[in-house]
């Protein structure tokens, strides 16, 4: 019924046509981008000349992108490792580079495909275009949750992003990640709350990417996490590092089993061409006991520890039922171990 | 529907969409990557049902599910003839540079009507609100919070009624956007009936929803005052006469008193000697006798006794009645003075009791209307016609129809088409939003296809209705609806297009 307001090409004759890409300005300012499942919004800050020219150049760039994906789709949906050469299209060149850096770890049964990094591709590509287009003071594009974020070094008007992190509509957690004040307010990042936690990210971060994963979310999930969101040094690399992850939040080392109260379907029964094939993906998780919410937060968390210190990631939350962990250089440097759960440091 | 497969017949079913270059495989009773376009049987569908108002005499006849629910086909035959085609679910194509998503051509009373149907973005709406009661929500122009976000102010009152004024174009986009959120959400669960929670600066806390008493400060209003205080007098006059010497309507606008109310006069009712802590009007009706609230006639009292001065020693004797009631005749009290004079409270006597029961009865029931304001702008019209001005002409010279969901609409005289409609009158959640924020509200434009074509209509888009009833796609539309719910013309809702 709330159906979104996109702007659609009608087909010229009565044989239905795929419909082209659209970009409509929303009547806050900021730019809505449109094809099939892809939906952009884009904010800019800077002198208006600048943001007309870099929106600009996000549109011209938007009208061909799906049809360069759906070029390569073949590809893009073969297992990582299994693909000798970088692809030739802008965004599915993002996608391979962002995916690779995992190909040892995620191979033969346990693969991932460059599929991974479509949303955050797509908003990385969309976002590079616009910073060479002009100079401008900050910049995001919003691909359905998928980030793509840029703040000028030198800004002094607008030094930072807040963002909010909503890990899960009934029960949320407050993290607070600043650089500036490492000290950390413990306190608040253990209160669980209504509603998610803020962090606030200057140019000083290098964070240019913010995703998040979970069986709740879009995308299928191979694991229980409600969501697990990640923050990376581009949207792509966070946008694999978060289906990792949540696909890693498992009780079990042997994630074939199935696990009691957790319901899976095979992906491809719910998405004929998934990349996923026959593996199983979560379709609904009762609820589950403490210890065993724990023992695949532990495993997220482990995995999650490990792309940070490959470099992969910055920081990660992961959440299954009102639990969760924090993985960033905080908690390493105040906790001393790979991550710290929330509920063990109220 | 005998064309429809059995369950077991499509369960392997895959269909290739089009819609966009991905072109997914998507299994019966999925939806593919867009999460907008799914496999409903081996057909291609859009997410959103179109509505179709069916035109059926009898009451109390129930939903006639065309595709995918669980409801029993009442077995009626589905003749056009019946339909009127509602924009709810039709989907918009703003802006509106090309005809809107169907324009179908239906014979009504032999005439050719043609229903431009669409579903309009409305930035510029809002919702009136009319609040049976008169206990006193809070003073006028007192801002009306959501979750803490202002969504709109109490406006001037009515008869009886309290009237809020919520959303419009400032409070929708003019604040920050959490106010423009909450504004939206307010607006769209008041126009699909359901109940909002909100509180008035320095007022009360309200629960509303269409159709359903008000409930203020969670007591739920039960009756509409019978008249103001002067107004009741005038009407009970005549039964009080030879059973009480004195009677005083309590009320927050004007307090009737018999004795000196030109309704005893008339019936030569004798000065009683009260006296009334008020400003007097004209003889008998004074304002002001109490700060207002929720108390006794939207007064703040909570003993009656209180609007009284001492009663004129020259006038009043000891032994005489006094009926004190409020509008609603929901409280009420009755004394006798004492031998100094003073009104001292008693049992209520029999004889009374028929005429407070009789306020009471005259009372309607108290209710909360809603009612959608919204302004169709110049790229909505565009989708109608190929000249917008001659749209807004159009509907001005009552050549063209507009309905809101099938409902009746009235049009503001003015430029524009600014329109208003009473949301109990459109089908169940006829409204959606887009996040922008705006309220997405269905709205149709019904006319002869000889005036549409004198228009500049699109004439080349037109459909006959057994087409769009057969799942016929506009060649303007990309998307073919989840097919359609036929929905019971209320009675009371002349047929959209006549007259």
């Amino acid at each position: 019924m709330a159906a979104a307001p996109q702007a659609i090409t009608y087909p010229a004759s009565q044989t239905r046509h795929p419909a082209g890409a659209h970009a409509r300005w929303l009547d806050d300012g900021r730019l809505h981008l449109h094809q099939g499942p892809i939906d952009l919004v884009i904010g800019a800050d800077g002198t208006p000349d600048a943001i007309g020219q870099a929106c600009s150049a996000a549109i011209d760039s938007f009208a061909t992108v799906l049809e360069e994906l759906v070029s390569e789709l073949a590809l893009l949906r073969t297992p990582i490792h299994q693909i000798a050469c970088c692809p030739s299209g802008r965004v599915a060149a993002r996608m391979w580079a962002a995916t690779m850096p995992h190909a040892d770890i995620y191979r033969d049964a346990n693969y991932v495909t460059a599929m991974a990094a479509v949303a955050g591709a797509v908003a990385d590509e969309i976002l590079s275009v616009m910073r060479d287009a002009a100079d401008l003071d900050r910049i995001y594009v919003n691909n359905g949750g998928d980030i793509a974020l840029y703040l000028h070094p030198a800004t002094v008007a607008v030094p930072h992003y807040t963002v909010g992190i909503c890990a899960d509509p009934d029960v949320v957690f407050r993290s607070h990640v600043n650089p500036d004040a490492l000290a950390g307010d413990w306190a608040a990042r253990s209160v669980p709350d209504a509603f998610a936690g803020t962090i606030k990210i200057t140019a000083a971060d290098h964070i240019g990417g913010i995703a998040t994963s979970g069986w709740k979310g879009r995308s299928h999930s191979l694991g229980m996490a409600d969501l697990v969101t990640v923050l990376a040094p581009t949207a792509a690399a966070a946008d694999v590092a978060a289906t990792l992850i949540a696909n890693a939040v498992w009780p079990d080392d042997d994630n074939e089993t199935d696990w009691p109260g957790v319901h899976r379907q095979p992906a491809n029964a719910l998405a004929p061409d998934s990349d996923l094939g026959s593996r199983l993906v979560t379709v609904h998780v009762d609820r589950l006991p403490d210890h065993v919410i724990t023992k695949a937060l532990r495993r997220g968390a482990g995995v999650a520890e490990d792309m940070r210190q490959s470099g992969h990631i910055f920081a990660a939350y992961g959440v299954v039922q009102g639990q969760g962990f924090v993985c960033d250089a905080m908690t390493q440097s105040t906790a001393g171990s790979s991550a710290v759960f929330l509920d063990e440091t109220a | 529907m005998t064309e429809r497969k059995s369950r077991d017949e499509r369960v392997d079913e895959k269909i290739r969409c089009d819609a966009c270059p991905v072109m997914c495989y998507i299994a019966d009773g999925k939806s593919g990557a867009c999460d907008r376009y799914a496999n409903d049987a081996g057909q291609l569908v859009r997410l959103d049902p179109l509505v179709v108002m069916q035109r059926r005499v009898d009451e109390g006849g129930s939903l006639v599910p065309f595709l995918g629910t669980d409801k029993p086909w009442d077995g009626s035959i589905v003749t056009p003839n019946d339909h009127f085609v509602t924009a709810i679910g039709a989907g918009t194509t703003y802006p509106d540079y090309k005809p809107a998503p169907f324009i179908v051509a239906s014979q009504h009373d032999g005439v050719d009507m043609v229903t431009v149907v669409t579903e309009g973005i409305f930035s510029y709406c809002g919702a009136k609100v009319k609040i049976d009661t008169d206990r006193h929500i809070g003073p006028e122009r007192s801002l009306v919070r959501v979750d803490g976000e202002p969504v709109g102010h109490v406006t001037t009152g009515e008869y009886g009624s309290q009237m809020l004024s919520l959303g419009g174009v400032n409070h929708l986009t003019g604040g920050s956007k959490k106010e423009g959120r909450v504004t939206c959400a307010t607006l769209l669960s008041l126009c699909n009936g359901d109940a909002v929670d909100m509180q008035v600066d320095e007022g009360s806390q309200l629960v509303i929803q269409a159709g359903q008493p008000p409930i203020i400060n969670g007591v739920t209003e039960d009756r509409m005052r019978v008249g103001c205080g002067s107004a009741t007098i005038g009407m009970f006059a005549a039964q009080w006469q030879g059973l009480v010497d004195e009677v005083v309507i309590v009320d927050d606008h004007i307090t009737g008193v018999m004795s000196e109310h030109q309704a005893g006069k008339v019936l030569r009712w004798k000065p009683s000697g009260i006296k009334i802590l008020g400003r007097r009007s004209t003889p008998g009706r004074y304002f002001q006798v109490a700060e207002p609230g929720t108390g006794w006639g939207g007064t703040k009292l909570t003993d009656p006794l209180e609007i009284l001065g001492p009663f004129d020693s020259k006038v009043a004797q000891p032994g005489q009645s006094l009926l004190m009631v409020s509008t609603t005749g929901e409280q009420f009290a009755y004394y006798e003075l004492d031998a100094a004079l003073r009104p001292i409270a008693k049992e209520m006597p029999d004889r009374l009791r028929p005429s407070i029961a009789r306020i009471e009865e005259n009372c309607e029931p108290a209710l909360t209307s809603v009612t959608f304001m919204g302004g169709a702008g110049g790229s909505l019209r565009a989708g109608v016609t190929e000249n917008p001005v001659q749209l807004t002409r159009a509907v001005k010279q009552a050549l063209v129809r507009v309905s809101c969901g099938g409902a009746p609409v009235y049009i503001w005289p003015g430029g524009g088409i600014t329109i208003m409609a009473d949301v109990m009158q459109m089908p169940e959640n006829a409204f959606g939003y887009v996040p922008t924020p705006a309220l997405v509200a269905p709205i149709e434009f019904t006319m002869r296809q000889s005036d549409y074509q004198a228009l500049g209509g699109h004439m080349s888009h037109v459909m006959s209705i057994e087409e769009a009833l057969a799942g016929k796609v506009g060649r303007q539309n990309d998307h073919r609806l989840q097919g359609m719910t036929a929905i019971q013309q209320r009675a009371d809702i002349p047929w959209p297009g006549k007259g």
